[in-house]
């Protein structure tokens, strides 16, 4: 499994439900991740995004309090930084451009966006 | 009757012929009544209908389809055009797939049955259900297609609602599935034994419960007060309302991704008030305050919730027995909501303040 270890990875967790935020980061932690984060809203994912030069990954709930992430996760691409989103809606509700992104139905499997992470995340860090 | 004379010059004699037209005058009578049943049939129904000669190409169509077009809401009187002039009304993205299943219904003899588009002049773009039949002649050659269309715009946007409904619903209930699996591993990573966790999970599932019918209450869209919120959580854990006092206005609307935070915070402390705080002791009182006031840097109304319980005799503390409440007021509230928070434990009763962006008109 190390090749699927989060550690030393940081990981920028934008979930808008405290709960499930909370649990994000306690599991990547658990998993030798830095979680960057969380953060609820999007305005202020953009901002962290924005200031952050040192992201691995990040996992993205689609629906922040209403608003959708995708111009976070627009700006994520652009910086080419890899993502996967979490979502409870249906796969036809996410925008084409998104559609090679892995997506976790909530309830969220962890080990399944472990993996996902682990398999995405930009590989020089865990080289470092 | 109807007579006709003529004077025929040079035979000196007058033709006289009288004819019984009581029949035909009749028919014609009924015929007038009929098509002005069937014009105001049509028009009551917003029937938009046509008749294609197929031989010479000519439409003719109801007022209604240039009303549907124009968009005007006026009375036009039927017009005609040759086929290509009613074409220009469809919308050209669906002019091909128009003619292509009126080709397919001529050809297979089938009547046509289509849902398009149309674009008026000005740009506005309608839905139109149309269904038409070809007719032939003795010989089996196409002579004309009748038909009728009805503007089926606002049922398609009810259903584009309904299907973004769905999707919510979707999305609300796999989020809830999510929150309920986490609050089952925090609540049995802090509880006692097995019939401690019984107990908490349940009751916050009944929390949950209570904040799904609140939430969806098909009569009342515009939103849950705050004021019913409070007082459904203590008139659940039976706040006996001696000793309380709620002062407030009843119309502060919460946002409905608020009221499930909200109420779990407000449970726990009303839960607590009940084991070890006001609600618990004949001699204490709690007094909740709330109001809305503009925020001093945004200008924009925030709820401010002032829960006070007094003449409490304090049991000794335990820190971890208000662990996840004061979490959800601490941690959980000012994460989801935007909201800041306080709670101190004061020498006679528990002190909370709660403050986060009201929202008011129903918006969710």
């Amino acid at each position: 499994m190390t090749e699927h270890t989060l550690r030393d990875c940081r990981i920028l967790v934008v979930e808008d439900e405290y709960i499930l935020a909370n649990e994000l980061q306690i599991e990547l932690s658990d998993r030798g991740a830095t979680v960057l984060g969380p953060i609820a809203m999007l305005e202020e994912a953009m901002e962290l995004i924005d200031q952050e030069h040192d992201i691995d990954a990040a996992i993205l709930d689609v629906n922040l309090d209403g608003e959708m992430v995708y111009p976070a996760a627009d700006l994520l691409a652009r910086l080419g930084v890899p993502f996967v989103f979490t979502t409870g809606y249906d796969a036809s509700a996410i925008p084409p451009r998104f559609e090679h992104v892995v997506r976790c139905e909530k309830p969220v499997d962890m080990a399944k966006v472990t993996f996902a992470l682990g398999r995405i995340a930009r590989t020089e860090t865990r080289q470092r | 009757m109807l007579l006709n004379a003529r004077k025929i010059d040079h035979m000196r004699f007058i033709l006289l012929a009288i004819e019984d037209i009581t029949e035909r005058r009749r028919s014609e009578v009924a015929i007038r009544a009929s098509e002005e049943r069937l014009r105001s049939a049509a028009e009551v129904g917003q029937l938009a209908l046509w008749d294609w000669n197929v031989r010479t190409g000519e439409v003719h169509w109801s007022g209604e389809y240039s009303r549907i077009l124009g968009g005007d809401g006026g009375a036009a009187g039927d017009e005609k055009s040759p086929y290509e002039g009613l074409m220009a009304g469809i919308n050209p993205d669906d002019r091909l797939s128009v003619e292509a299943a009126l080709r397919r219904a001529m050809e297979a003899d089938e009547d046509y049955v289509q849902e398009f588009r149309t674009t008026s002049p000005g740009g506005s773009v309608r839905w139109l259900h149309g269904r038409g039949r070809f007719y032939r002649d003795e010989d089996g050659e196409l002579t004309r297609m009748l038909g009728a269309m009805i503007d089926t715009t606002e049922r398609r946007e009810l259903e584009e609602q309904q299907k973004v409904l769905v999707g919510e619903l979707q999305h609300r209930t796999r989020n809830l599935m999510g929150v309920v699996r986490s609050m089952a591993d925090k609540t049995a990573r802090s509880s006692a034994d097995l019939p401690d966790f019984r107990a908490r999970f349940r009751d916050q599932l009944e929390v949950l419960a209570r904040v799904q019918g609140l939430l969806y209450r098909p009569n009342d869209i515009a939103g849950v007060t705050f004021d019913h919120l409070i007082r459904t959580e203590l008139s659940a854990i039976n706040g006996s309302s001696e000793r309380v006092n709620l002062n407030g206005p009843s119309d502060v609307r919460l946002r409905s991704s608020a009221v499930q935070m909200l109420a779990l915070a407000l449970h726990e402390l009303a839960t607590n008030a009940v084991k070890y705080g006001a609600l618990g002791q004949p001699q204490a009182l709690l007094v909740v305050n709330w109001s809305v006031e503009p925020s001093e840097q945004s200008g924009k109304p925030w709820l401010h919730i002032d829960w006070r319980e007094s003449g409490v005799a304090m049991p000794p503390e335990d820190p971890s027995r208000r662990g996840q409440g004061r979490e959800l007021i601490e941690q959980a509230l000012p994460y989801q909501l935007g909201a800041s928070t306080s709670f101190t434990l004061g020498p006679d009763g528990v002190r909370c303040s709660i403050s986060l962006p009201a929202s008011f008109g129903g918006a969710a």
